[in-house]
C-alpha cells in the first residue's frame, strides 16, 4: 500500500497509519487512499484494527476538494464516489473485529466521518487536535454518513452546531460532549487505543453508545421538530436562504432518527442535490482560486524570507483597530512586533485588547498559557513622536489615519531612523500609494499593503507597488503576508482605493445616489442584495464603517475619480448628527447592539437631512420590481468598475478581482463574486 | 588626584516589605559584605574606610545610629576602621559611592566599602509629645513611694486618661514619605507632576507594565541573578510579577481621589542591601582584582529643585553635570550614554523627567537604553539601597553591552537630585 502504513503484531492486531508523504502538509482522503483501505478491508481479518495517522499535526483533513471539483459536473460519478466511500465506512462499522481511531491533529470533514465509523475514538491532547465538519462552507453537506452518525453519537443540538454552524471542537470539548471516548497525552495515544480495542473485543465496552439527549430532544417527536425548525429559522435569518447547503444539511440531520440505511440514502440524495447546485460549484471554484492566490509567487522576484522584526505605526482608535489587529496577527504568527502610536492612550487600549485576546485564547484552550506568554513577549510598544526604536525593525507597516499630509510627514520622519534595508508599507484604503510616497528618499523600498478591518480576522491583504517599487520589496511584502497566514492579492498596477474599496465604494455611491434621486427605500435595497448574496448591503456597510469614515473615504475617492462619483453624493453631509454615525454610536440606517445589527432605523431621514429630491416621493418606490431594478443597477455599477480595473490593467485577472471582493467585502460568494462563473467580459 | 574604580558589587534580592519576617537592617546588611569577603579573601584587612547609606533604620536600637559601623563590625572588619552613614534621602546609596570615590581621590583611603541598606518593613512608629507626656505622668505616679491609699485615686484617674487619649502613633514610613517643608506626600507630588506634564493614567500604567515586563525578562534570563546573593535561600526579587497585564494595573484605585498614581505605577516599599568595593586604581592593580567600572566624583552632581516637584531633581542634577562638562569643553547630551538608570520612584516622575529633559534640549530619555532591566516599580525601592543598586546594575550592563558610558540618577525627596557618570574601563 502506498498511503497506508501497516504494522502487525504477533497476535494479529493491526495499526494502519495514513501518510500522504512528507511533501503533503495534511492528510487527505484521496480516491486512491480509499481504494487502498477498501482492498485492505476486503483481504484481511485482523484481531483488532487501529486507524491513525503518521502525522501528529493532521489525522485527516477530509476529502480532496480538487478531486471532488473535477467530478462535480457528472452526477453519476458523484453518486458512484459517494456510494463507494460510504460502503467502505459501513464495512468498518459492521466489522466483526473492533476498529479504533487514534486521533492526533486536525480531524475534519471526511476524516471525522471515518473516525465516526470506527467503534471508538481516542484523541491526543495536541493543540492542533480539532474536530469539525466544514462541508457546508463550500456549498455541500457531509457526504460520507456524517449527518447520520454524528447526531447518533453527540445528539441533535451539538450535531447541528458542528455541521450547520461549522463549529470546531478541540480535544477537551470533544470528550465532554462524547465525540471521543477519551483524551490522552500524545505519547500514550496508541497504547490507549490498544487497550480500548481489547476492551471492545472482550465485550467490556459497548460498541455503539447512544448520545445523552438534552431536555428538549428527549420530548418524543416534538422535541426533534422543535430543534430542527429552530435551526432552520436561524439559518434563514443569517443567510436569508442564499445558500442551500445548510438547509439540506438540517434536512439530512432530521433523517438521522430513522434507521441507518434510510438515513444514508436520504443523505445521498441531498448530497447529490447540493453537489449539483451552482453555489457548490462557485464556492469550490473560489476555494481553488484562494489556494492559488496563497501558493503562487505573484511577483517578478525570488521568494523572500518574512521579516525578522515587524514595526507597526498607528494602533487605531476604537475596537480592535487596524494597527492592533496587524500586531496581534503578527505575534500570533511568531513575528516580533513593535507597535507604535503617538498617543499613549491608544497604545494602552491596544495592549489591553491584545492581552485580553490572548487571555481569551487561553480560556478557550486554543493556546497554552506558555504560548500566550511567548506571544505576548514578542510584542513591544512605544509611544510619542520619536521613531528611533524603529531602527531594529526591517519591515514597517504604517496604519495611521487616512490623511495625506500626516502620512507623508510620518514617512519622511521614519525614513531617517530605519535601517537602509527596511521596507515601509502603507496601509492606505483611499489614497494613491505613490502620492503617499512622494516625500520618501528611497521610493524603491515602499509599497502598499492593505489589510481589512478587523485585521486579525479578515484574511485578505491587497498588495500594490508604485512605479518605483523594486520587485524585491513586493516579494518581501508577499512573504510577510504569507507568514501572517493571510491571502494576498497582488495588483499589477497601483490605483487609489486599490481593488476592493474601489469597487465597493462605487456600489455604495450608486446606492446613495439612487436614494437621493429616486428616493428608494435603503432597507429594501439592502435586503434584496443580501438575498442575492452580499454579506451586507451597501447601507449596512456604511453603518459598519461609520458615517465619518465613509464620508472621508467617499470624498477622497471622489477626488481621484471625479467622473465616477456624482456631485450629489459628494455633497451629501453624512456627519450632520453626532449621535447618528452608524455602529459606533449604536444608530445609523440600523440600530446596533454592540456588534449585532438590529431593526432598521426608519427615523434616519428625520435625523439626517438627506436632501432627497422632492418629486421622487411620487414614484412607486416600494414596488418589488423597482427595488430589484435599483439593486441590479448597484451590482452593475460594481461590475463596471471591475471591468475598468481590468481594462486599466490594475488587476488583469478576473478571478483575483472576484476573490478580493469576496474575501474583502463579502460580496456574493455564492455567485463567485461580481463577475460570476458565467460572466463574459466581452459582453460589457 | 587618583583614579577610582568600582571593583565589584553584590546585593541581596529586594523583598516586598513584610514578605520576609523578622528582618532587620543589621542582619540584612551583613549578607552582601560577607559575600564580597568570600569573593576576595583578605578583604576585611584591606578595607580602610566604610561608607554606609541608610535612612530610616537608625532611629532606635537594636540597629542604633550609624548602622554602617555596626554592619562593619558584624562583618569582621577591624575595629580601627572608621565607618559613617550618609543620609540625603533616596539618593543616599549613590551619594555614598560618590563620597567613597571622593575619599579615594584625595587620598584619605585606598579601599572603601560602600554599604547601602534599607529594611522598610522594620520602620518603627513613634508617639507624639502629648502622648509621651501622659505616659510619663502615669509612670511617675506609679513609681511614687507613697501608700496605695493615697496614690490609688490619682493612678486610676491617670490610667483612665491614657486609655482614652488618641493612641495612633506617627508611623515612620508615612512621615518619611512626606515632605515636611511643603507638607506634600510623595504620592501627591507624583500626581502633581502627572497633571503638570499632562501625563495620562494610561501612559503611567503602560510605563509600569513595561518596567514589570523588562524586570521579568531580566529575571528569567538570569541577568538579575548576576548581581544577587542569596539570603536565607531567597535569591529573586519578589516584587517582579509574572504575567502582569495592563488590565490589572488599570483596575487599581488611585492613592489620592482624582489622582493618577496607583500602587501599580509607584515603586514598591521593600527591603534590600547592596555592598560595593570602591578603590584606588593602582591599589586594585597591585591586588590583582578585576575592575567593574570607573567612577569619579568630578563626573557627578547633586542639585536642588522645588520640593513640591522633587521628581524633577534628576533634571537639575543632569543640568548641573552637563554644564560642568561644557565648562570643560565637552559637549554632552543623553545620546552619549549607552546605559541610563533613573530611579522609578513613580512612573509619573520618570515620564516628567523625560519631558522636561526634552524641553531643555538634552533629548528625551531613550527608552531602549533606560532601565533596561526594569526599575523600582518592579524590583522595589528600599530607599537607602536603591542608589547603590542602580550604580551596580549600570556598571554590569555597561560591561555586558560593551558600551562606554552610563549615567545613574535619582530623585530625592525634599527637592534634590543626584546624578553620576559611570564609565566602562575595558
Amino acid at each position: 500500500m502506498q498511503f497506508w502504513k501497516l504494522e502487525r503484531d504477533s497476535s494479529d492486531n493491526i495499526v494502519l497509519s495514513l501518510d500522504l508523504g512528507p511533501e503533503a502538509k495534511q492528510n487527505l482522503l484521496k480516491a486512491r487512499v480509499l481504494e487502498e483501505l477498501d482492498e485492505f478491508l476486503a483481504n484481511s481479518r485482523p484481531n483488532s484494527l487501529i486507524i491513525t495517522s503518521a502525522k501528529p499535526e493532521s489525522f485527516c483533513a477530509g476529502a480532496d476538494i480538487e478531486e471532488i471539483r473535477g467530478s462535480l459536473n457528472n452526477p453519476v460519478l458523484v453518486k458512484q464516489i459517494r456510494e463507494k466511500a460510504v460502503g467502505i465506512l459501513l464495512k468498518i462499522r459492521h466489522a466483526p473485529y473492533p476498529v479504533v481511531a487514534a486521533i492526533s491533529g486536525t480531524c475534519l470533514g471526511g476524516g471525522l466521518e471515518l473516525a465516526l465509523a470506527c467503534h471508538a475514538r481516542i484523541a491526543a491532547k495536541h493543540p492542533r487536535t480539532l474536530f469539525g465538519l466544514p462541508e457546508t462552507s463550500i456549498g455541500i453537506i457531509p457526504g460520507f454518513g456524517g449527518t447520520q452518525t454524528l447526531p447518533r453519537v453527540i445528539g441533535l443540538t451539538r450535531a447541528l452546531e458542528i455541521i450547520v454552524g461549522q463549529k470546531k471542537l478541540n480535544a477537551e470539548t470533544a470528550e465532554k460532549c462524547g465525540l471521543v471516548d477519551t483524551v490522552v497525552e500524545p505519547d500514550r495515544l496508541l497504547a490507549t487505543a490498544r487497550t480500548f480495542a481489547d476492551c471492545l473485543r472482550l465485550g467490556l465496552t459497548e460498541r455503539y453508545r447512544t448520545a445523552k439527549k438534552n431536555r428538549i430532544e428527549s420530548i418524543p417527536y416534538f422535541g426533534r421538530k422543535l430543534i430542527l425548525s429552530g435551526a432552520i429559522k436561524r439559518v434563514l435569518k443569517e443567510t436569508k436562504g442564499v445558500y442551500p447547503a445548510p438547509l439540506r444539511a438540517i434536512e439530512a440531520i432530521g433523517a438521522s432518527c430513522k434507521n441507518l440505511e434510510t438515513g444514508l440514502s436520504v443523505e445521498g440524495k441531498l448530497f447529490a442535490e447540493c453537489a449539483a447546485s451552482p453555489e457548490a460549484r462557485n464556492l469550490m471554484s473560489i476555494f481553488a482560486v484562494r489556494n492559488e492566490a496563497r501558493s503562487k509567487n505573484w511577483v517578478n522576484a525570488d521568494p523572500q524570507k518574512p521579516p525578522g522584526c515587524l514595526g507597526v505605526v498607528g494602533a487605531g482608535k476604537n475596537g480592535m483597530g487596524m494597527g492592533k489587529g496587524i500586531a496581534y496577527a503578527a505575534i500570533s504568527a511568531g513575528i516580533p512586533t513593535l507597535l507604535h502610536d503617538i498617543s499613549p492612550d491608544c497604545i494602552h487600549d491596544a495592549v489591553a485588547l491584545i492581552e485580553s485576546a490572548l487571555k481569551a485564547g487561553v480560556a478557550k484552550k486554543r493556546i497554552t498559557p506558555a504560548e500566550a506568554a511567548a506571544r505576548r513577549a514578542l510584542l513591544t510598544v512605544s509611544w510619542g513622536n520619536r521613531y528611533e526604536r524603529f531602527r531594529t525593525t526591517d519591515f514597517i507597516v504604517e496604519a495611521i489615519t487616512e490623511n495625506l499630509e500626516w502620512k507623508r510627514a510620518l514617512l519622511s520622519e521614519l525614513e531617517k531612523h530605519i535601517s537602509p534595508s527596511a521596507i515601509i508599507a502603507t496601509n492606505t484604503s483611499s489614497l494613491l500609494p505613490s502620492e503617499v510616497a512622494a516625500s520618501l528618499q528611497h521610493k524603491d523600498r515602499f509599497g502598499a499593503m492593505h489589510f481589512f478591518n478587523p485585521a486579525e480576522k479578515m484574511e485578505l491583504v491587497e498588495i500594490a507597488g508604485t512605479p518605483d517599487t523594486h520587485p524585491n520589496t513586493l516579494a518581501r511584502t508577499l512573504a510577510l503576508t504569507k507568514a501572517l497566514g493571510k491571502t494576498p492579492v497582488v495588483l499589477d498596477k497601483e490605483c487609489a482605493g486599490l481593488v476592493v474599496n474601489r469597487i465597493l465604494l462605487r456600489g455604495i455611491a450608486k446606492a446613495f445616489l439612487k436614494m437621493l434621486t429616486v428616493g428608494i427605500d435603503p432597507w429594501k435595497v439592502d435586503d434584496w442584495l443580501e438575498r442575492y448574496g452580499m454579506m451586507m448591503g451597501p447601507f449596512k456597510t456604511t453603518d459598519l464603517v461609520g458615517f465619518d469614515t465613509a464620508d472621508h473615504v467617499i470624498k477622497s475617492m471622489g477626488r481621484y475619480y471625479p467622473d465616477s462619483y456624482p456631485k450629489l453624493v459628494l455633497d451629501m453631509e453624512l456627519m450632520q448628527n453626532k449621535a447618528v454615525l452608524g455602529k459606533k454610536t449604536g444608530k445609523g440606517f440600523y440600530f446596533w447592539d454592540g456588534e449585532r445589527v438590529g431593526e432598521p432605523n426608519y427615523r434616519i431621514f428625520q435625523e439626517i437631512n438627506f436632501k432627497v429630491r422632492a418629486d421622487s416621493r411620487n414614484l412607486k418606490t416600494n414596488d418589488p420590481w423597482f427595488v430589484e431594478a435599483v439593486a441590479q443597477i448597484v451590482l452593475n455599477e460594481m461590475r463596471n468598475e471591475g471591468s475598468w480595473l481590468i481594462a486599466e490593467g490594475v488587476l488583469k485577472s478576473k478571478d483575483m478581482i472576484d476573490l478580493a471582493i469576496i474575501l474583502g467585502a463579502g460580496i456574493c460568494p455564492n455567485r463567485r463574486g461580481i463577475f460570476g462563473s458565467d460572466f463574459d467580459l466581452a459582453r460589457t | 588626584m587618583r583614579n577610582v574604580v568600582i571593583v565589584d558589587g553584590v546585593r541581596t534580592a529586594f523583598f516586598r516589605a513584610g514578605s520576609v519576617p523578622d528582618l532587620n537592617a543589621r542582619k540584612l546588611g551583613v549578607v552582601p559584605v560577607k559575600e564580597l569577603a568570600r569573593r576576595y579573601p583578605g578583604l576585611e584587612k584591606l578595607i580602610d574606610c566604610v561608607v554606609g547609606a541608610n535612612i530610616g533604620n537608625q532611629l532606635l536600637p537594636p540597629d542604633g545610629s550609624n548602622i554602617a559601623r555596626l554592619i562593619a563590625l558584624d562583618a569582621g572588619i577591624p575595629q580601627h576602621v572608621d565607618a559613617r552613614t550618609i543620609n540625603i534621602n533616596c539618593g543616599s546609596g549613590l551619594e555614598a559611592i560618590i563620597d567613597a570615590a571622593m575619599r579615594v581621590e584625595v587620598g584619605l583611603a585606598q579601599c572603601v566599602l560602600v554599604i547601602g541598606v534599607e529594611v522598610m518593613s522594620d520602620y518603627t512608629a513613634a508617639y507624639g509629645r502629648k502622648q509621651r507626656d501622659e505616659f510619663g505622668k502615669l509612670l511617675a505616679i506609679s513609681k511614687k513611694k507613697s501608700p496605695m491609699v493615697f496614690k490609688g485615686p490619682r493612678l486610676i484617674a491617670q490610667k483612665a486618661k491614657t486609655r482614652f487619649m488618641a493612641h495612633e502613633p506617627e508611623w515612620l514610613i508615612k512621615v518619611g514619605l512626606t515632605d515636611p517643608y511643603c507638607g506634600l506626600g510623595m504620592d501627591k507630588i507624583a500626581d502633581k507632576l502627572a497633571s503638570e506634564f499632562q501625563i495620562s493614567r494610561k501612559e503611567l500604567d503602560l510605563f509600569a507594565l513595561e518596567s514589570q515586563r523588562r524586570a521579568y525578562k531580566a529575571q528569567k534570563s538570569g541577568r538579575l541573578a548576576e548581581e544577587i546573593v542569596s539570603f536565607q535561600g531567597l535569591d529573586q526579587d519578589n516584587g517582579v510579577r509574572e504575567g502582569q497585564m495592563i488590565e490589572h494595573l488599570a483596575r487599581l484605585r488611585p492613592l489620592n481621589p482624582g489622582g493618577t498614581t496607583t500602587p501599580g505605577n509607584s515603586s514598591q516599599v521593600s527591603d534590600g542591601a547592596v555592598a560595593l568595593i570602591v578603590a584606588d586604581k593602582e591599589f586594585v592593580k597591585a591586588q590583582g582584582w578585576p575592575r567593574l567600572a570607573g567612577v569619579s566624583s568630578e563626573l557627578s552632581a547633586a542639585a536642588g529643585c522645588d520640593p513640591t516637584v522633587m521628581g524633577l531633581g534628576p533634571v537639575a542634577a543632569i543640568r548641573k553635570l552637563f554644564s560642568k562638562m561644557h565648562a570643560m569643553d565637552q559637549a554632552w547630551d543623553l545620546n552619549a550614554f549607552g546605559v541610563i538608570e533613573t530611579n522609578e520612584a513613580f512612573a509619573s516622575v520618570v515620564l516628567a523627567q523625560s519631558r522636561l529633559l526634552e524641553k531643555e534640549g538634552y533629548g528625551p530619555l531613550p527608552w531602549d537604553r533606560t532601565n533596561i532591566n526594569g526599575g523600582a516599580i518592579a524590583i522595589g525601592h528600599p530607599v537607602g539601597a536603591s542608589g547603590a543598586r542602580l550604580a551596580l546594575t549600570a556598571a554590569i550592563e555597561l560591561k555586558r553591552q560593551k558600551k562606554e558610558l552610563a549615567i545613574v540618577t535619582l530623585c530625592v525627596g525634599g527637592g534634590q537630585g543626584v546624578a553620576a557618570v559611570i564609565e566602562n574601563l575595558d
